[in-house]
């Protein structure tokens, strides 16, 4: 049971998500989107857990790491989001599996496949981003003082206050 | 109005979260636990994933739904910024900083 448990938790995601290139095209062209839209200092996708919750989700942060990272900022990045890194290299992977030949591409998810199938560490990976993502809640939870900011809450200008 | 756009919020949260959960369950169903997982990390992947298979699945529905949800807290974001930066605190904020600022 749990040898199929085990296999079933880290079958290859990232083979398959590089095979299907309509979605790699996509997730490209979003996170574009989603870069220009930062730069430019607009919301244009709200966290759905945040805006109901008020608490941060796993991926909570990681568009202000990935600023921070790509200009360079290693302290700022890794206390926004410690995973900024290695989903960078993600992205980067992704973004190349778009741009190149189809046959190129094929050769790439197989190389991933085996990797990921010998090693399970993106799927170890995934799962630990989970559960970081989980404690934090936690801690956020937990801790009085946090008062997430967010533009529908007019509250958050006190946060912003404090954060001064 | 403050109030009116936070039940708003509110309301388009709700909207936004059942949207994501029925997406996330159809890629844990057909895409595996590995995606479903990056689903739950980053929103943006799950709806990107369900507009690429909205034919193959039958999610056409839920993704209007959700997009609709989406464009409506896009403007909900610029009246609420809007009537942010107009509220007495705000103002009281910024005059703060500027005067913080001025110090020597």
């Amino acid at each position: 049971m749990w040898a199929r448990c085990w296999s079933y938790l880290t079958a290859p995601w990232l083979a398959r998500l590089l095979r299907d290139v309509a979605l790699t095209r996509g997730i490209v062209m979003g996170v574009f989107v989603l870069g220009v839209a930062h730069l430019l200092k607009i919301t244009i996708f709200p966290c759905p857990f945040i805006a109901l919750t008020g608490l941060p989700c796993p991926g909570c942060g990681m568009t202000r790491a990935m600023d921070a990272l790509l200009h360079g900022d290693w302290s700022r990045a890794m206390a926004f989001h410690p995973y900024a890194p290695i989903f960078l290299l993600l992205g980067i992977v992704i973004t190349i599996s778009v741009f190149v030949p189809a046959k190129w591409r094929e050769w790439l998810a197989t190389r991933i496949e085996i990797f990921e199938r010998s090693t399970a560490l993106l799927s170890i990976i995934l799962l630990t981003f989970a559960i970081y993502g989980l404690l934090r809640m936690g801690h956020c939870c937990l801790n009085k003082n946090y008062q997430p900011f967010s533009p529908t809450r007019i509250s958050s200008v006190r946060s912003l206050r404090s954060d001064r | 109005m403050g109030n009116i756009i936070s039940l708003l919020g509110l309301a388009i949260g709700v909207v936004f979260l059942i949207c994501w959960i029925k997406v996330l369950i159809v890629i844990f169903n057909k895409a595996g636990v590995g995606l479903g997982i990056l689903g739950i990390i980053c929103p943006l992947f799950t709806f990107i994933w369900g507009w690429v298979k909205n034919a193959e699945y039958n999610l056409k529905k839920i993704m209007l739904i959700w997009t609709i949800a989406f464009g409506a807290s896009f403007v909900l974001n610029i009246i609420a910024g809007a009537t942010m930066v107009a509220s007495p605190d705000f103002q009281k904020v910024m005059n703060d900083a500027a005067k913080a600022a001025q110090k020597p």
